[in-house]
């Protein structure tokens, strides 16, 4: 799982990359020295829910990816199943480039975790 | 990779390229060109996208392949160049591969090229001028202050390098216009119209820059109003003069106008514009406790916090994406404008209608309309 998430963070405008569990326990993570894991863990936890919760009370159960864009960043969720890939970009990457490489590494990473549990 | 390897690849791809023609559909091609991607064929991977989207133009997935297969390419002519560079200097490579890492959306790296190539030839106008577009790139996407300052000082420096650069004339002349500088635009213009007489695209601009006047001269002032307000003082490069002061009743006007436009694209369900605890809506909203709203409204307000104490600014754009379709928020200020819409949909076109819906709105009195 390092070796995938160290091979992720090689794309242009990558910062880092980290694999956490719906409760916002950090699983494994690759992250710029700048970016705290226990930070990107709590927040992602946080916003992972509070989107889940939102969108079930529209009736939607859940969501596969969210793509948030911020005037100095990115952040990319992508829903693993049993947890979430946090991707953490910096705000001049090409989001349609770098997504294909984000999703084949969360294909990677679905099969490990299915593997490990 | 050996032989029994290699043997089994070829058969796998000789399955799905004769699957691609008997059955065509979007992820035939798409396992085709990962296939191809894995073992680091880019111009096949190339070819069968493009394939691909002549058949299934919408198909997202293809889209991405084909881009990520461009970048492949991008990639190898980077390396092509870096190494070109290493033995044997010169601004015309420098500037090429700035230019990619601009197309790549790489910025850190189009400033680092700049730089070197300016540490090394330092009265190359056209590195400059390669600086002040990407700078310019920045400030007509994120409307940020300091990018547009940096890009005019780019813009200054190349013309003092070549005093007859048409192309920084023309970006100098443009920029000071669109955030309101009008005595410089003009300034500008009057130079380009003296080099190039007759020139449709100058005139056009000149004629559009003639009707406006100057409200301030300072370009500090200026930048940091458009960076405030989130809009330029007159529309976007291409779209015509656009102006931010609506009235509020013309802005209303303008909102109402937008979200039917939103809501008419093809698989939009619900389209909402919400300021407060006000919010227009269209599509199958019920009323004002409708739960779409409200999700909206908890969606950004966590992405706004968790963009903040992560550190990366102010949220601005969300899409949340399953097998419901997209979910897609855009925020400015106290402004959210939020869309569900079906998978498949045009995603992109519904967002730039959203972020010119939002940026246009920001005039808009709280005594606004709504439900």
């Amino acid at each position: 799982m390092d070796k995938v998430l160290a091979e992720l963070n090689t794309a242009v405008g990558v910062k880092g990359s980290a694999v956490v569990t719906k409760d916002g326990i950090l699983v494994k993570s690759a992250l710029d020295p700048g970016l705290k894991e226990e930070v990107v863990s709590a927040l992602s936890s946080f916003l992972i829910s509070t989107t889940r919760r939102a969108l079930k009370e529209c009736g939607i159960d859940t969501f596969d990816r969210f793509i948030l864009t911020s005037t100095h960043g990115k952040v990319i969720l992508v829903n693993l199943q049993e947890a979430y890939l946090v991707v953490v970009a910096d705000q001049f990457i090409n989001i349609d480039l770098t997504l294909v490489e984000i999703m084949s590494v969360a294909r990677k990473l679905r099969n490990m975790i299915k593997i490990e549990v | 990779m050996n032989i029994l390897q290699r043997f089994k690849i070829s058969r796998e791809l000789a399955r799905l390229e004769k699957k691609a023609r008997e059955t065509p559909s979007p992820s035939t091609y798409v396992d085709m060109a990962q296939v191809y991607i894995n073992l680091g064929m880019v111009d096949q991977t190339l070819r069968v996208a493009e394939e691909g989207l002549a058949l299934f133009p919408s198909s997202e997935e293809l889209k991405r392949v084909l881009k990520f297969a461009k970048k492949s390419k991008l990639n190898h002519r980077i390396r092509e160049l870096r190494s070109r560079i290493n033995k044997q200097p010169a601004p015309v490579l420098y500037r090429e591969l700035a230019s990619i890492y601009m197309e790549l959306g790489d910025f850190g790296s189009v400033q680092g090229t700049c730089e070197e190539c300016l540490r090394r030839f330092p009265e190359d106008d056209g590195t400059w001028l390669v600086l002040a577009r990407a700078r310019l790139k920045n400030f007509y996407r994120d409307l940020t202050a300091q990018d547009g300052l940096e890009a005019v000082r780019c813009l200054k420096k190349a013309l003092s390098l070549n005093p007859a650069s048409g192309a920084a004339l023309r970006l100098l002349a443009e920029v000071f216009y669109r955030v309101g500088a009008i005595g410089q635009a003009q300034e500008y213009l009057e130079k380009l119209r003296g080099m190039f007489p007759g020139e449709k695209e100058v005139e056009a601009l000149w004629r559009e820059v003639s009707t406006k006047t100057s409200r301030e001269d300072d370009l500090d002032v200026l930048f940091r109003a458009v960076e405030e307000k989130g809009a330029l003082a007159y529309g976007p490069p291409g779209s015509g003069p656009k102006s931010y002061t609506f009235a509020p009743e013309q802005a209303l006007a303008g909102i109402k106008k937008s979200l039917a436009q939103i809501a008419s694209v093809d698989g939009v369900q619900k389209a909402a514009y919400i300021k407060g605890s006000k919010a227009l809506v269209r599509g199958e909203i019920r009323d004002a406790r409708d739960p779409f709203l409200r999700a909206a409204r908890v969606i950004a307000r966590s992405a706004q916090r968790a963009s903040r104490r992560m550190d990366i600014g102010n949220f601005n754009k969300g899409i949340v994406e399953g097998p419901f379709g997209n979910f897609l928020i855009c925020c400015l200020g106290d402004v959210t404008a939020s869309v569900l819409v079906d998978k498949g949909s045009r995603v992109d076109k519904v967002l730039s209608l959203m972020q010119d819906m939002v940026a246009s709105s920001l005039y808009v009195a709280n005594s606004e309309g709504g439900r």
